[in-house]
């Protein structure tokens, strides 16, 4: 873990006072208002439902793609058909609220975010030794250079090299940033490394495809929390 | 030594009460009801103008200056099987083929009193005008099989539900595309250890009590259930013509939603014909001067409704239609009051009114062809002044341009005698009540039921409502 330590180490104490600060500013609030849980959930307090399809995608370009990408959507994994969308969770502007609609994980969105991330997670392993991403056979999406060059360290064989974690947690942290807690890294690596990983002998197409489809559906990725 | 805090207390005392509310709900429901019992709604935003619809005035009303009136024309008594009538407008003439399977309620009051539309959406939906729980997953609880969603919007609805497996602003177009996407999609369960691995990250983050593993949950949940989804979906056959009208799209989304057991529940909300946009919210004299040409388009909607379920066959051999297994709701957030102060009678427009609202009920469950509620400002005297008005109203609306619920009596079922010197929601037909109502007739445990205010007990059902 010494990878992961040195990198908080350096980032997170800087945010981690005024985190600390703003959290005790915030609870002082919640004390001193005391509402049902109905209302608190109706004022907009969001954690535990979908991010949403645009801050997610949103997400995905800022972390994968060229700086002022806006090739990249998530939804052309689902067929284009623009009411989809909305199942993914979404901020409606009907009336004086804005509403934040299907943020509440279901089989119907859960369908849909495997569809569109899967399709996703399969078109980046795909692109191994380029440096972009091709949708749907026409549309070509320059990476970013920094993700550019943990993917590529991933698609020379072998992947799973027990001595390298290195590229292995850059890979994680080009992909999850600080959204998940070390343990799911520690948990993903050990899926991906260990001897009897079912990518043991697998293809760095086939690692890539299932660290990704792995990443983008873990609940830190996909839920406020 | 061990300690006994305030909170171990209270957490004990919540498990053994959990515990002894457990085995009472199983005594008190029994066995789930393996019926089938589809409930659908369709919300109209804007608020009703109830005076075009089931609970008119007489014109002498609008020539003593008391209310706007359109149509031009006097409305005539519609006669309730339970020996209630209301004045009904010549508009609903398309519904009496119907008028056995449904019954209206009139005078159905707000009792936060709020006024805008989304606090008043809320309360239709939620009890709350802030919005929270709605009472369809309990609905789809005691069903058996339950549907995979707790209910399905069709339309522009933002709704306020905190609770229950939604799935929302999905057209019937929508629901097509959606089952022909799936058709070649793979479910997580398909994708072995990856999805094994996915599934043990979901499963530790959904230990804890907070929201966070709460959504977790629901991602497990909506991972279980989406290969059934999926299957449902791929087989749903939804046939839509070019030539459907846009509610018939729905209704025919709504058919097959339900009977593919993908939802019990489905709100229909602002799906209007050929793309009208039916304003309701007529604040201005032009808009509520094209008040007949909407109503008759919403009438015309919903006989539209009631005809294609009563013509959709269910179970050929029980000889059951759509409509037989269906409850069927058409609501609006609330009333319209009768003019807007200030304007002349035949340029007026309306605003908002919280203090009655109507509904019409009807299907599976409801003995149909009654009228129950009614409201106030319905007598005037020789000089053209109200009678019989309630302190309680005159508190609300000293203005007096809002119909307001009479009080009602829940045992004979008919409004009370006598003006209300004291105002109780309890003493009123509110959304409340008609909720329970309805997780009566679903049979929902009481804890489910709802309350008129924080402090009060639950809303008291409309018994006379139910089969």
């Amino acid at each position: 873990m010494r990878y992961w330590n040195k990198f908080c180490a350096s980032q997170v104490s800087k945010v981690g006072r005024c985190g600390l600060a703003f959290a005790l500013l915030m609870s002082s609030f919640g004390c001193s208002r005391l509402k049902d849980s109905s209302e608190i959930k109706a004022a907009g307090n969001r954690v535990g439902e979908f991010k949403g399809i645009f801050a997610t995608n949103r997400i995905i370009v800022t972390r994968l793609f060229k700086a002022g990408e806006l090739k990249f959507d998530l939804t052309r994994y689902l067929g284009g058909d623009a009411s989809l969308i909305e199942l993914l969770g979404v901020y409606s502007n009907i009336g004086p609220l804005n509403d934040f609609r299907n943020g509440t994980p279901n089989s119907l969105n859960m369908l849909l975010w495997n569809m569109a991330l899967s399709g996703l997670s399969k078109d980046i392993a795909e692109s191994c030794g380029t440096q972009q991403i091709v949708i749907e056979k026409f549309i070509r999406i320059d990476y970013n250079p920094h993700f550019a060059d943990r993917l590529g360290a991933l698609c020379k064989e072998p992947v799973i090299d027990f001595k390298n974690e290195e590229s292995l947690l850059n890979f994680w942290w080009a992909v999850q940033g600080f959204d998940a807690p070390r343990e799911e890294y520690v948990a993903w690596r050990d899926f991906f490394m260990s001897p009897q990983s079912p990518y043991a002998k697998a293809s760095s197409k086939e690692v890539i495809n299932a660290m990704l489809k792995t990443m983008f559906l873990n609940p830190y990725f996909l839920l406020e929390h | 030594m061990t300690s006994y805090s305030r909170r171990k207390v209270l957490k004990s005392g919540a498990a053994i009460a959990g515990g002894l509310c457990l085995t009472q709900n199983r005594f008190a429901l029994g066995e789930p009801t393996k019926e089938p019992h589809f409930y659908l709604q369709l919300y109209y935003s804007g608020g009703f103008d109830s005076s075009y619809l089931f609970d008119a005035r007489p014109l002498s009303f609008t020539a003593a200056g008391k209310i706007q009136n359109y149509l031009g024309q006097d409305p005539t008594p519609w006669l309730g099987s339970n020996g209630q009538s209301c004045l009904a407008s010549s508009l609903v003439a398309p519904l009496v083929p119907f008028k056995d399977h449904f019954s209206v309620l009139n005078g159905i009051l707000a009792p936060g009193r709020d006024d805008g539309h989304e606090q008043n959406r809320n309360v239709l939906f939620t009890g709350n005008s802030f919005g929270g729980d709605s009472y369809f997953p309990f609905l789809n609880e005691v069903l058996t099989p339950r549907a995979s969603l707790d209910f399905f919007v069709s339309g522009t609805l933002s709704v306020p539900f905190s609770n229950g497996t939604s799935s929302i602003s999905l057209t019937s177009q929508g629901v097509s595309s959606f089952s022909k996407l799936v058709g070649n999609s793979k479910d997580l369960s398909s994708q072995g250890q990856t999805a094994d691995f996915i599934r043990s990250r979901l499963q530790l983050a959904s230990n804890g009590p907070g929201r966070f593993s709460e959504g977790v949950r629901n991602m497990l949940a909506g991972i279980d259930e989406s290969t059934s989804v999926a299957r449902k979906f791929k087989n749903l056959d939804l046939q839509l013509g070019p030539s459907d009208s846009r509610i018939l799209k729905e209704l025919k989304a709504a058919h097959k939603l339900f009977v593919s057991g993908i939802t019990n529940s489905l709100i229909i909300s602002d799906v209007f014909n050929n793309n009208n946009l039916i304003d309701l919210d007529t604040h201005d004299g032009d808009s509520a001067s094209k008040q007949p040409t909407t109503y008759q388009a919403i009438v015309a909607e919903v006989a539209e409704v009631f005809s294609f379920l009563k013509s959709t066959v269910f179970d050929e051999a029980k000889g059951l239609s759509l409509l037989d297994v269906t409850t069927v709701v058409i609501s609006s957030e609330f009333n319209r009051t009768n003019y807007q102060q200030g304007m002349a009678m035949d340029k007026t427009g309306t605003d908002h009114n919280s203090l009655s609202n109507m509904m019409l009920i009807g299907g599976k469950g409801v003995r149909g062809g009654q009228v129950i509620g009614a409201t106030d400002l319905d007598v005037l005297d020789d000089k053209g002044v109200y009678q019989n008005l309630s302190k309680a109203h005159l508190e609300f609306d000293p203005e007096l341009i809002k119909r307001m619920g009479k009080p009602f009596d829940f045992d004979t079922m008919r409004p009370s005698t006598g003006a209300q010197e004291v105002y109780s929601a309890d003493q009123y037909i509110t959304m409340a009540s008609v909720a329970n109502t309805i997780l009566k007739m679903y049979g929902c445990d009481e804890s489910k039921y709802w309350s008129n205010t924080r402090n009060s007990g639950k809303a008291k059902i409309l018994s006379g409502l139910l089969t």
